[in-house]
């Protein structure tokens, strides 16, 4: 019929666009109108399944409205902007960690994270403060209860893994920084060793149900640290006559500190560090949860 | 900035003391206004993933930012104004929108700022029969499955009797319509 699109091979793709209002289909829309029909099918359908839409390139001035309509309505039935519960207790712990660790010292490069990532503290001022926010984490879970505490951490099990991913991303951006085993929020509070069990200046072994790491005590205070290779996750060994976590795979060593020893064969990444707290003349570890039972997440 | 200030100045004991006090007021003000502010975010980007991204990002900006010795009224009417604004950046750097048509989405969202601070958005459920009552009939039918009922393309076509590509037309000229009808409201 129309034939100013310039030829037939154009008339039988632009067919099927024809203008369902127009009954004598003499309208036909330009290839610039099937792009559009096409891009905003396919935000529609993100929405239908409840994902960020993929960028469309820049939306014109008449896209705007069009796209923010379409937006509007997709909210629009009784109960669909309702929040996910487990967003919702994930969220609410994400804020209350910001809110309760204190800002002393400017926020560094090798800690991006989120601002209740601790930084590695040599010195025993800045250990002091990381003591003092890790009894602000005691004062925040009482003043939750327990009951809704660990509603709140099984929903934070379920939904961590987005943050988790993002934390992985940056810790693989920074490996000389000794950035932390278990991120914020993904873990729990594990008692290992008796305090007077552990004299200072020596370093023990302990196992969680879900990690191996060594806890070391110095004057300042306790540390710990991952106890698998991060080559190829060999368990290592102390070595306390050379003072070197030593691995019996391939002969790799590490310092005291975690940094990979200058007498090891190859350079490895660091070993991770994991939080340690003292509690009730107990000595506790920050290991990473379990596997989460999602059957029964409080709302 | 009353919670970052607090954790410098006071001494260890009265650090423990105080800290239990402000964070309940956080608490609260959170619990009472996330699933609000959640909604009215929602309702502009239509999808959950985003709709948590950019709560999670009002909510992280009220934490670093909120003073508070203000009174609750303009807390809320102040955590609306930076979900506005967070959903507009948000926007214009995910979705490219050339500064011209940012304005047109501000505009939305400052309109009698001081009241619509106060008030919470209109119910989108009434809103959005409104807006599908004014429609020609077929417009009102494709939205009507599309996003009330939330059928597919095929379900949609196949009830409507039309092909999928006639239907993907005519919802894009639907939303453009209804689009259209509001904007002449305003």
């Amino acid at each position: 019929m129309d034939t100013q699109d310039g030829g037939d091979n154009f008339i039988a793709p632009f067919d099927q666009f024809s203008d369902p209002d127009d009954a004598d289909g003499r309208v036909r829309p330009e290839a610039r109108d099937v792009e559009q029909y096409v891009r905003l099918h396919n935000y529609i359908e993100s929405l239908r399944l409840n994902r960020r839409p993929q960028p469309m390139g820049p939306l014109t001035e008449q896209d705007v409205p069009v796209y923010r309509m379409a937006a509007f309505l997709r909210a629009a039935p009784a109960g669909a902007a309702e929040p996910d519960p487990a967003f919702l207790g994930a969220l609410r712990l994400r804020i209350e960690a910001a809110a309760t660790t204190p800002q002393v010292e400017p926020p560094t490069v090798a800690a991006p994270a989120s601002p209740s990532v601790q930084p590695l503290a040599p010195s025993a001022a800045l250990d002091l403060e990381r003591r003092r926010a890790e009894r602000r984490m005691v004062t925040r879970r009482s003043v939750l209860g327990a009951g809704l505490a660990a509603a709140a951490a099984a929903a934070v099990g379920v939904v961590a893994g987005a943050q988790i991913q993002h934390q992985i991303q940056d810790a693989q951006q920074y490996p000389n920084s000794n950035t932390a085993l278990v991120p914020p929020e993904a873990g729990v509070w594990v008692a290992v060793a008796a305090v007077d069990s552990i004299p200072v200046g020596t370093v023990r072994r302990f196992t969680t149900d879900t990690l191996i790491g060594f806890i070391r005590r110095t004057d300042a205070g306790f540390t710990a640290l991952s106890g698998v290779c991060t080559h190829m996750a060999c368990v290592l060994a102390w070595n306390d006559r050379e003072r070197t976590y030593d691995c019996p795979c391939h002969g790799g060593r590490f310092t005291e500190d975690g940094a990979s020893a200058n007498v090891s064969p190859v350079s490895y990444q660091p070993l991770p560090r994991i939080q340690t707290k003292v509690e009730g003349g107990q000595v506790w570890v920050y290991s990473a949860r379990g596997p989460v039972d999602t059957t029964t997440r409080a709302g | 900035m009353a919670l970052r200030r607090a954790a410098v100045q006071h001494d260890d004991s009265s650090l423990v003391a105080s800290e239990p006090v402000d964070v309940q007021s956080l608490q609260k003000l959170y619990e009472d206004n996330v699933r609000a502010i959640y909604r009215f975010i929602y309702s502009k980007v239509g999808n959950r993933e985003e709709a948590e991204d950019l709560t999670s990002q009002v909510f992280m900006k009220a934490v670093r930012s909120m003073d508070s010795a203000r009174d609750v009224q303009s807390i809320q009417g102040w955590l609306f104004q930076v979900a506005r604004t967070t959903v507009a950046d948000h926007w214009r750097e995910y979705y490219r929108i050339r500064a011209d048509s940012l304005d047109d989405l501000l505009a939305d969202g400052w309109e009698a700022p001081a009241e619509q601070a106060r008030q919470l958005p209109d119910e989108p459920d009434a809103r959005a029969h409104r807006i599908l009552g004014r429609l020609p009939s077929r417009y009102r039918e494709v939205l009507t499955y599309r996003f009330l009922l939330n059928y597919s393309i095929k379900e949609t076509a196949e009830r409507m009797q039309l092909t999928e590509a006639n239907v993907k037309v005519l919802q894009f000229r639907a939303l453009k319509k209804a689009a259209e009808e509001e904007l002449s409201d305003e």
